[in-house]
This record gives structure tokens, C-alpha cells and sequence, in this order.
């Protein structure tokens, strides 16, 4: 369950203002680009400095323990930005089990088996360096570590940006397939991808936070044209 | 191969700094008790060997905790404005004419030490009110605080007497002459400290060199680690430059030279990163001491005349 009240944010400008809900259910949040759908999602996190309050299943974030924060909730961002390059595909996905070990031990036999097994059904070699991956490969990567943290709740933000077709297949199936006591969130601009999922939808605009329980609802096309401003025929944008 | 020749030349020269110098050791007398040889050996040469490598470590380190830890390769001591407190506070006791010693250590170390921690202590303030999670605001921080300590320096120059300039220009350069071994001494436990510090907190470190968003997205407490790294590695450097005078070069360019040289991940490049330094100045030492120059060249002259030109080969060659 995530529970906002009264949400503000603002980096110059204010970017969200007064969001509140209650959600327990998987969510996919749309809206338009820069409307603050990242910037909420790292506020869930307790990455950005907020006013208001955030609440995980009835506790406030603010009141977490980092680790336990990490194993509540876990966001995985777009794009993999890395200062230090040489780092391992397997060093990078085993920092998810940071917060699983004991402070002056290193990690254990069953989380580096874990790790490697999620590289695998990426097909990424363990000792790949960060520097030398493909964009769409940095976004498996970073999934594989987000999975490796197995928080309770996992947001992804634009997880499709970078995938080939078939590779957004593969993240649709592992989505529908993973653990249904985890609550999901995807951001995203892939309509039909969002559209698939069938998940609740939120969107984002300047002004408000519209809830939609009925996905179907949404994806009419007079509801997209409204909401994006734009022409949609049968679902999908209209080029002209 | 030139990788290969070129550490290997380094190590000659490294283990060659105990045999030269002004006065000559004679090899056989090394060991016979009570001679020149022995006394210069034992009590100048390998006192300073120890001085200079394990000064090396810890510059090298230093440059390589903060580079990690802020995401910036421009990260040193020097850059935050650490050094220039050091020579401020040494510049501070020689005006005032303090000479006398504490605890082995001499009362312009004292001062350059209070000086180190001052800067690092006005750092962690400002740093407070800095949003900038790539240390790009904290480096332009440390580089007017340097300004600032340059300015002070300046005022003490002009109110000083000649010998007291010449004394704290030769500190600015870096002295690594030392007789007998406490600093020696000092230098190592402080180098050995830190080394210790950071292979512990190697995995926290490699979250860090990641992202700060990494790093907190897995459960590490960015702000109080990054406070523990920067108190306790402060402290070690502030201690070693209030006793060599600051070094340049060394923790800009060795990290990046380990980095490049073994093509590892940064937490791996702990141990590398300190033999390197380590090796580093100790050759630096032995160069800055070679009987073609009349008197010895400040070891900070030689570590910028051999470390400036090396970089900019090995940035445009990415070797």
C-alpha cells in the first residue's frame, strides 16, 4: 500500500503540487514529458527532499531505516549512469544484495548464485564492464539488479525506452509473471505496452492526478486526445 | 610492453633511492657499525625511502577516495583546499617563530595539521547548504578556499623576515628530508589507517562510484558514510602534509594511472592504487636527489615535471 497526503515539490519551479492518494493495487502512471512523473517517483523513495508525506504500508518514509527502505520500495531508472565505468555487469547486480549482507562480510555464495542466474536470462556476460554495454542492455541490467533487491515494491520508469520488440515481450512476461505480492509501477510513454498490462492508470498533469480503476476506460481514443492534447484514432496517435 | 617497461623502471628507480644522494654509501659499510655509510643508511636513507612511499599511498589513496566518493576525477587534497590550509597553518608558526617539539613532531606539523582540518571542517559546512551530488560545487568550494589560504600566505610573506620566506617556500614544494624515524613512522600508521578504512568500506565505495542514486536506492546511508570517509581520511592527510608539505600531483594522476593501466572496477584498485603511489614518489625521490643537479629539487617540482607530462600522454594515448 503507498499512501501520499499532500505531496509538494519543486526544483525552481514547482513541478508537484498537492498529489495525494492511496493505492495498493499496480499502477501505471502516464502523462505528458516533464509533468513530474520521475520526480514522484523518486519522492516514493525518498530520493528527493518533499514536503508532505509519504506512507509505505502505514509507515512513514521518512521513520525507515535505509536498508529497510531499500527492501520496501526500489526504483529503477531509465538510463544507467555510471561515473565509474569498469565496474562488472556481476559486481553491478550484486549491489543489490547490499542491504541483505553483514556489514564486514562479503557477499555470500547464494546471492553471487542468484546474480548470476539473473544474468543469464539476460544473456549478459558477469565480468562485461558497465562502459562497453548497449543502452537497451544497461536497461535489462538495471532490471536484473532491481530483481536482485526484490523490494516489495518496484517502480519502473520507462523500462521499454530502450527494448527491441522483443525484449519488451520478455519484461511484459517477467512483469506479469512476477510475484503478485509485489506491487508495481510503470512509468511510461509505450501506450500499448501500458495498455497490455492492464494495470490501474494514473495521469499526471500540471494541474491534477486523474485515476482511472478501469484501464480500458483511458485508452478510448477521445480520453488520450484529451489528455495528451493530441489526435488518437482507434487507440493509437494519429500521424497526419 | 611500454606498460610493463615503464613499471618495472619505476620499481628500479623506487628500490634505488636508499643509494643516492649527496654522500655515497659504500655498500660493504652499510653493515659495519659506526660508519658514515651505516649512520647516512640507516638513519637518513631508509627513513626517508619509508617517508616517501608510504606518503605516496597515502596521497594516492586520497586522490582515489575522493574521486570515487564525488564522482569527479579532479578530486585531491589539493583541489579541496586542504594543502593550502596546511601551508598556511606551517607559514603561521614560522612568522610567529614557534621551534620547538611535541611529542617528536615539530610545532609548525602541529600547526600545519590544525590548518588541514580547518579547511576540511569550513568544507563540510558549506557543503551543507550544496545540493550538487556530483562534487563539481564542493570542488569550486575547496579551489576558493585555496584562493583565500594563497591570499593569507601572501600577507604572511610580506610581513616575514627572508630566511622565514625561504623556509615557507620550501615547505610549499614539499620536503621529504627527514633524520630518523618518527615521521617516518607517523606517515606509515596514518597510510596503513587508511588503506585498512577503505578495503572495509570497499563495497560501500562501489556503490558510490556508481551513482549517490545507486548507492541509496540500496539501503547505504550516503550523507553519513560520505561524513565517516571524509573525517577519517582528512584526519590521516592532514597529519602526513603538516609533515611533508603538499605534494602535488600524486593523488590527481596515480588513481587515473591504475585505472588505466589494469582496467579494473575502482574498488578493486585499492591495493594497485597504493603500491603505485607508493612506487610513485619513492622514484620521484630518488630523481628529485640525483647528483646531475647541484642541491636537491623540491620533490613537488619533480612529481609535477614527470607526473604533468605522463598524464597528458596517457589521456591523449588512453593507454
Amino acid at each position: 500500500m503507498i499512501e501520499i497526503k499532500n505531496l509538494n515539490f519543486s526544483y525552481d519551479q514547482d513541478v508537484l503540487k498537492n498529489i495525494s492518494f492511496k493505492e495498493a493495487s499496480n499502477i501505471v502512471i502516464l502523462g505528458v514529458n516533464g509533468v513530474g512523473k520521475s520526480t514522484l517517483a523518486k519522492c516514493l523513495c525518498n530520493l528527493l527532499d518533499f514536503r508532505g508525506a509519504v506512507l509505505l504500508d502505514g509507515v512513514d518514509i521518512k521513520k525507515f531505516e535505509a536498508k529497510e527502505l531499500a527492501k520496501t520500495i526500489t526504483y529503477i531508472p531509465p538510463r544507467l549512469e555510471s561515473f565509474d565505468q569498469n565496474i562488472s555487469c556481476l559486481d553491478f547486480v550484486l549491489m543489490g544484495r547490499y542491504p541483505y549482507k553483514d556489514p564486514f562480510s562479503q557477499y555470500s555464495k547464494d546471492d553471487i548464485k542468484l546474480c548470476k542466474k539473473l544474468l543469464d536470462e539476460i544473456s549478459l556476460e558477469y565480468d562485461k564492464a558497465l562502459g562497453s554495454l548497449s543502452s537497451g542492455q544497461e536497461q535489462l541490467l538495471l532490471i536484473a539488479q532491481a530483481l536482485s533487491l526484490d523490494a516489495n515494491k518496484i517502480i519502473f520508469d520507462e523500462p521499454t525506452s530502450n527494448l527491441d520488440p522483443s525484449h519488451s515481450l520478455e519484461l511484459f512476461k517477467s512483469l506479469k509473471n512476477l510475484d503478485k505480492s509485489k506491487q508495481k509501477i510503470v512509468i511510461t510513454h509505450d501506450l500499448h505496452f501500458a495498455k497490455a498490462l492492464g494495470y490501474k492508470v494514473f495521469f499526471l498533469s500540471k494541474d491534477a492526478l486523474e485515476i482511472y480503476d478501469d484501464a480500458d476506460d483511458f485508452f478510448k481514443s477521445e480520453n488520450l486526445s484529451k489528455a495528451y492534447g493530441t489526435v488518437f484514432k482507434d487507440g493509437s496517435i494519429f500521424y497526419d | 610492453m611500454i606498460k610493463y617497461f615503464a613499471l618495472g623502471f619505476l620499481v628500479f628507480l623506487s628500490l634505488s633511492s636508499s643509494f643516492v644522494g649527496s654522500v655515497d654509501v659504500d655498500f660493504k659499510e652499510i653493515f659495519v657499525s659506526g660508519s658514515l655509510s651505516s649512520n647516512v643508511f640507516f638513519n637518513l636513507r631508509v627513513p626517508r625511502f619509508i617517508l616517501a612511499f608510504f606518503m605516496g599511498v597515502l596521497l594516492a589513496l586520497s586522490g582515489w577516495l575522493y574521486q570515487g566518493l564525488f564522482r569527479n576525477s579532479l578530486m585531491t587534497p589539493f583541489t579541496l583546499g586542504i594543502s593550502g590550509g596546511a601551508v598556511l597553518g606551517v607559514g603561521i608558526s614560522v612568522v610567529l617563530g614557534l621551534e620547538f617539539a611535541f611529542f617528536g613532531l615539530s610545532v609548525s606539523a602541529l600547526f600545519g595539521f590544525v590548518g588541514a582540518m580547518s579547511s576540511v571542517l569550513l568544507l563540510l559546512y558549506f557543503s551543507r547548504f550544496v545540493k550538487d551530488s556530483t562534487g563539481n560545487s564542493l570542488l569550486l568550494l575547496g579551489i576558493a578556499l585555496s584562493f583565500f589560504f594563497s591570499a593569507s600566505l601572501m600577507v604572511l610573506f610580506s610581513i616575514s623576515t627572508a630566511t622565514q620566506s625561504y623556509s615557507i617556500l620550501r615547505y610549499t614544494m614539499g620536503d621529504l628530508s627527514t633524520i630518523g624515524y618518527n615521521e617516518a613512522i607517523v606517515v606509515t600508521l596514518s597510510s596503513l589507517l587508511l588503506l585498512a578504512f577503505l578495503y572495509l568500506k570497499r563495497y560501500e565505495l562501489a556503490m558510490l562510484s556508481v551513482s549517490e542514486q545507486n548507492a541509496k536506492l540500496k539501503g547505504l546511508d550516503t550523507k553519513k558514510i560520505t561524513l565517516l570517509l571524509l573525517v577519517v581520511s582528512s584526519f590521516v592527510i592532514g597529519v602526513a602534509i603538516s609533515i611533508t608539505g603538499p605534494i602535488g600531483f600524486v593523488g590527481l594522476i596515480i588513481p587515473h594511472m591504475a585505472k588505466k593501466l589494469f582496467k579494473l572496477p575502482s574498488y578493486k584498485l585499492i591495493v594497485p592504487t597504493a603500491l603505485l603511489g607508493g612506487l610513485f614518489l619513492s622514484a620521484c625521490d630518488t630523481l628529485s636527489r640525483l647528483s646531475i643537479f647541484e642541491s636537491e629539487i623540491p620533490i613537488g617540482v619533480v612529481t609535477a615535471f614527470i607526473g604533468g607530462p605522463f598524464f597528458i600522454y596517457l589521456i591523449l594515448k588512453r593507454v
